[in-house]
């Protein structure tokens, strides 16, 4: 299946850019894989906080994993577990390749049990599997950003459905 | 009591021997910044095949430093969590197998928890440091972590607060990429800013993030985000073809030496302020314990010796040595648990995230 044309459309705020994040994570399930991409302060991390509120997580928990290059976000035991699922936080800007995944533990298997949202997703994007939801992210005059998404696999067919629910204004 | 201690959390590869959980007889830390500095902070093979390769030869050197033999060790210690899992299952792994074939305790640490001991370290035979005074405020500074804690005479630490995005560390590495001042961010960037004025002609007043009016947090992507439009200008154009009007590159000198020293100014203001709505807010302490790489930054340390001095805390920073990551503090505060009884078996689990 051929990738869908790019699409690009514009966030206002750092809030914005999280609410989109939002919109995108209550459509997740295990074994999705969001990749990441853009400039340093081009709200990566800001995305990924919206990303974890939409999947029923705390997004307190979210912070960035550049020194680390994984950070697992996990439900409250307290949780019902249907409604919230493990967030997998990868950043690839201290790694060199896909190879190098592998001493993260993180394989195919891992990503199976979770979401996983990769920033600087483009070093390791052979390691992150046929079905990707890709957005990347650019500044833009007056603190807006640019986000344009790109979807393989089997996102490529429901590319309009997502672009509905991650441009849609207000519920 | 002599206890060996192991640390595989990240980047260093680290062993050192510690007696009595303060005196260091050898501290000796394989670090991958000449690595990374070659990549620019890429880690450019796998950190847990280095770890690998290094921490045997470092083992041995730590023990022949010390001039102990392993027969003599009473305790194994190592950093169990947080870190990478790959990178930690090194050094646990070889922590148990050492705690085996020695058939001594075994003790797992919290990387985090060994950060707030490492301002009780002293070189073997240098007189002891006063401990502090409990309960007492910590504060740990790192490239992977920035947190508070209120800490309690039985060793526990409760975090009060913690970074919502970047942790400072990580924000000195990311302005150091803006600046072009080299890595690891860190000491190029508080270099840089010795010779520049953070009020400048010119230089913008970086934001001091303090979130919500009660909030114990830190951020420090608004201000990596300033920084950014403060080098190269706010972007120009529409959509995807927006760009800078400028590169690091048509900066002068003493403009990169002056965003330096305003970034330093912003960072480690955000820091104090945060200290002080602590005191404002908790149960009154009597110290203030630091810990982590960015606690061998001047500015901060210069900050945070005013800071208590006015309100009348004694305050642990750790020596230059023991800020960064090392085992000496795995080593040292593993003397608490050992005192206690506190022993692992050899089930001891790696764990990506931080228990306290």
């Amino acid at each position: 299946m051929n990738p869908q044309p790019p699409t690009t459309w514009v966030t206002v705020s750092a809030q914005a850019t999280t609410a989109c994040g939002q919109r995108l994570g209550a459509l997740l399930q295990p074994g999705d894989v969001v990749a990441l991409d853009g400039p340093l302060g081009a709200g990566k991390t800001q995305f990924v906080r919206g990303l974890a509120a939409g999947l029923g997580l705390d997004p307190g928990d979210v912070s960035s994993p550049t020194f680390v290059m994984m950070h697992e976000y996990e439900p409250d035991e307290a949780d019902d577990a249907k409604t919230s699922c493990t967030l997998f936080h990868l950043d690839a800007y201290r790694i060199g390749g896909s190879d190098d995944l592998a001493s993260l533990g993180f394989d195919a298997e891992l990503r199976a049990t979770g979401v996983s949202v990769v920033e600087w997703s483009a070093r390791i994007d052979d390691a992150l599997g046929p079905d990707v939801i890709h957005l990347a992210l650019a500044h833009g005059p007056h603190d807006t950003r640019t986000l344009t998404l790109s979807a393989r696999g089997r996102w490529a067919a429901q590319a309009d459905t997502l672009l509905t629910t991650l441009t849609e204004t207000r519920p | 009591m002599l206890i060996l201690g192991l640390e595989t959390s990240c980047d260093e590869t680290a062993a050192a021997v510690v007696q009595d959980g303060v005196a260091v007889c050898s501290n000796v830390v394989a670090t991958q910044h000449d690595l990374h500095q070659r990549y620019a902070g890429v880690v450019p093979e796998i950190a847990s095949r280095a770890h690998l390769e290094r921490l045997m030869p470092v083992v041995q050197d730590a023990l022949a430093q010390a001039g102990v033999a392993a027969g003599d060790l009473d305790a194994i210690a190592v950093g169990n969590r947080p870190g990478l899992v790959g990178s930690l299952i090194v050094g646990v792994s070889a922590a148990k197998a050492l705690a085996w074939s020695l058939d001594k305790p075994l003790i797992g640490v919290d990387h985090v928890r060994a950060h707030l001991h490492a301002a009780q370290l002293v070189d073997a035979g240098d007189a002891p440091v006063a401990g502090p005074t409990y309960p007492a405020l910590g504060l740990v500074v790192s490239g992977g972590h920035t947190s508070l804690y209120q800490l309690s005479e039985d060793g526990s630490a409760t975090r009060l607060g913690r970074t919502i995005d970047d942790a400072v560390g990580e924000a000195y590495d990311k302005a150091g990429v803006l600046l072009n001042a080299g890595y690891p961010g860190g000491p190029n960037v508080d270099k840089l800013a010795q010779t520049g004025d953070p009020h400048g002609p010119d230089i913008p007043a970086l934001p001091i993030s303090m979130l919500s009016a009660d909030s114990l947090d830190f951020s420090f992507s608004g201000l990596k985000t300033a920084l950014l439009y403060a080098v190269r200008g706010h972007p120009e154009g529409r959509g995807k073809s927006a760009t800078f009007p400028r590169s690091i590159d048509d900066l002068s000198d003493t403009r990169r030496a002056d965003l330096a020293a305003a970034f330093q100014h912003a960072a480690s203001q955000a820091v104090v302020r945060k200290l002080g709505r602590a005191l404002k807010q908790g149960p009154q302490v009597h110290a203030l314990v630091v810990g982590g790489g960015v606690s061998a930054n001047s500015e901060l340390r210069k900050r945070l010796t005013a800071f208590a001095q006015e309100h009348q805390l004694s305050l642990h920073l750790p020596a230059m040595a023991y800020c960064v990551d090392n085992a000496a503090m795995i080593a040292g505060y593993a003397a608490l648990r050992l005192a206690q009884g506190d022993t692992d078996d050899l089930h001891l689990p790696v764990l990506a995230t931080s228990r306290t």
